[in-house]
């Protein structure tokens, strides 16, 4: 007898040995319950636990930092998106203007993942807690350099999965989600170059989809946490009087010709 | 006989069964719906997954979930529901850490002594529960007077070795609800260096072996798994869905990690074709789940049956 057929066995008979005093359960009904604003419902036990933390918490944190022109929503299973734009761009143009590397090389691309942005960012004032919410990992940024092989192999997943954040590239995919047309840093992708990808500790060695990433050439820690890349590029912006804002570019398009 | 029985779905089993009580003049009504009020027990199981933090409610600009969450009103909510409920069962199924500033000032300790005093029965592991360190879950777990349930981690020779339970019996209302925990794989998910030497092992081994610990030897009348392996995959990952359909014993699964929003639970099909209520809602405590479980007193075997309740409640009520 298998294990499987033993095992079905054994919970008939089970069943069928119940003694009459055994309780049955004779329904399943459930609901969810949204819980919003529209009942302003306290609780005076939670809050007197919580009440030192939050305002600890909201002293350093309710900080407005900035203000942004939208709202760049968690989206996932799009081409593109406000917020994945928005962190792989400041990733990149803050780490080239912040770490210097001892190639004196910038990062071409940015790559990162959409799970790993974690919130959305509201149009408006923005605090630091939202940047907090956004990206709570304590993720370093890592500058890997890959041969031209694993940025292909880059290239390929990007495509194939549709939708991690990129910046620094652009890529075209046929209908079978493969890369067509590779353009990086204005330069059409070439096989024989190596190429400078700047991406978070994490992804550099989780090493279950990102394989290409691991065993790079060379791999440079910054020491920049991506928040506070974040924080940095609000900080400076803000200080110049700018609104933040982003777009979509067609950076990731289908290219069926 | 046993393949037989095994052919047909769960109603029709448990009306062969109750008829061959009736021949036997046992007297099983062959309908659930007859039963009078007083001979149900009711049992409420509430929970939550995937939780992350979130102690305040989202900001009334936040693009997607404007004003929607918050302890505070979880809590009053709860506590709403206990005051009308006799029986209820309050669970997490993991990712209580990590999403806010609360997590990286201080490290998880105002979500576990808000959970306790939320009165949280029992809590799954999630992977975010790691963040930072295996030493810091097993500190967090001071101001938890909850049990951190996981059948499939072995901790041996790690700071939380002897610091969760495999599974726990609950009783309410003389109903007995085993509660069983499973975990993710975490390699490839969390830094080694999180985990350390934690063991994962094969969640549908441990699920079969607890579902058939805890009906056939331990007597359980409801046996839920609190999961944290995700809703379901594209590809052929283990996943709530895929425990569920190969499941035998389990009647309900609270999931969590995909952060899926299911408006109801999603009824599967077993290995035996009974129905496993597999749910998950969503994450943040944007909302709190409510399972109703009725108990016959008397009868032997009658329907399980599933149904979204409208109740007319302050709170806006999904599904």
């Amino acid at each position: 007898m298998s294990l499987r057929k033993g095992f079905n066995y054994l919970v008939v008979f089970a069943l069928l040995l119940s003694p009459l005093a055994c309780l049955r359960v004779t329904g399943i009904t459930s609901q969810f319950v949204v819980l919003n604003n529209k009942e302003a419902q306290h609780d005076s036990a939670t809050n007197l636990i919580l009440r030192p933390y939050k305002d600890s918490v909201d002293k350093l944190m309710n900080v407005v930092i900035g203000y942004t022109a939208v709202q760049m929503p968690k989206e996932s299973g799009k081409m593109e998106t406000l917020l994945g734009n928005f962190v792989t761009d400041i990733s990149l143009s803050q780490c080239n203007k912040k770490y210097k590397s001892p190639d004196n090389l910038p990062a071409d691309i940015c790559i990162m993942n959409t799970g790993g942005l974690r919130s959305s960012i509201p149009k408006g004032a923005i605090t630091k807690s939202n940047i907090f919410e956004l990206m709570p990992f304590d993720n370093e940024l890592v500058v890997l350099t890959l041969s031209g092989q694993k940025t292909w192999e880059l290239l390929k997943f990007v495509a194939m999965t549709v939708g991690e954040p990129i910046a620094g590239m652009s890529i075209g995919i046929d209908s079978e989600k493969k890369p067509k047309t590779s353009v990086i840093q204005g330069q059409a992708f070439d096989s024989t170059k190596t190429y400078k990808i700047l991406t978070s500790d994490y992804l550099a060695s989780s090493g279950t989809k990102m394989r290409f990433l691991t065993n790079p050439i060379k791999y440079e820690k910054t020491g920049y946490l991506i928040r506070d890349a974040i924080l940095d590029y609000f900080a400076e912006e803000t200080a110049k009087g700018n609104i933040i804002t982003s777009k979509l570019d067609g950076r990731f398009y289908y290219d069926t010709k | 006989m046993g393949d037989f029985i095994m052919t047909q779905n769960r109603r029709d089993f448990i009306r062969s069964v109750a008829s061959a009580g009736s021949l036997l003049g046992i007297g099983v009504l062959s309908s659930a719906f007859q039963i009078e009020e007083e001979e149900n027990i009711k049992v409420v199981i509430l929970h939550t997954n995937d939780v992350h933090s979130h102690i305040d409610p989202f900001p009334d600009n936040d693009p997607k979930y404007p004003g929607l969450g918050g302890v505070e009103r979880r809590a009053a909510l709860i506590n709403k529901i206990r005051a009308t409920e006799k029986n209820v069962l309050l669970l997490d199924a993991g990712d209580i850490f990590q999403g806010t500033p609360y997590f990286n000032m201080y490290a998880g300790e105002i979500e576990m002594k808000l959970m306790t005093k939320m009165g949280y029965d029992a809590s799954a592991i999630g992977n975010h529960d790691f963040d930072l360190g295996i030493e810091n879950l097993a500190k967090q777990l001071q101001h938890a007077s909850f049990p951190m349930i996981c059948a499939n981690y072995d901790f041996t020779g790690t700071a939380m070795e002897g610091k969760t339970i495999p599974y726990k019996i609950f009783e309410k209302g003389g109903v007995r609800i085993g509660v069983f925990g499973l975990g993710i794989e975490l390699e490839g998910l969390v830094g080694s260096n999180m985990y350390g030497k934690t063991i994962y092992i094969d969640p549908l081994i441990k699920a079969a072996e607890m579902s058939h610990l805890l009906r056939k030897e331990k007597k359980c009348d409801v046996v839920i798994c609190l999961s944290h392996l995700g809703y379901r995959y594209d590809n052929d990952k283990v996943s709530d869905y895929v425990l569920a359909k190969k499941s035998i014993g389990i009647d309900i699964i609270i999931g969590a990690h995909t952060h899926t929003f299911l408006d109801k639970p999603t009824i599967v099909k077993n290995r035996e074709d009974k129905e496993v209520y597999v749910t998950q809602v969503g994450w943040a405590g944007i909302r709190l789940g409510k399972i109703t479980i009725s108990t016959n007193k008397k009868t032997r075997i009658t329907t399980m049956d599933a149904h979204t309740i409208n109740v007319s409640n302050k709170f806006d009520r999904v599904g």
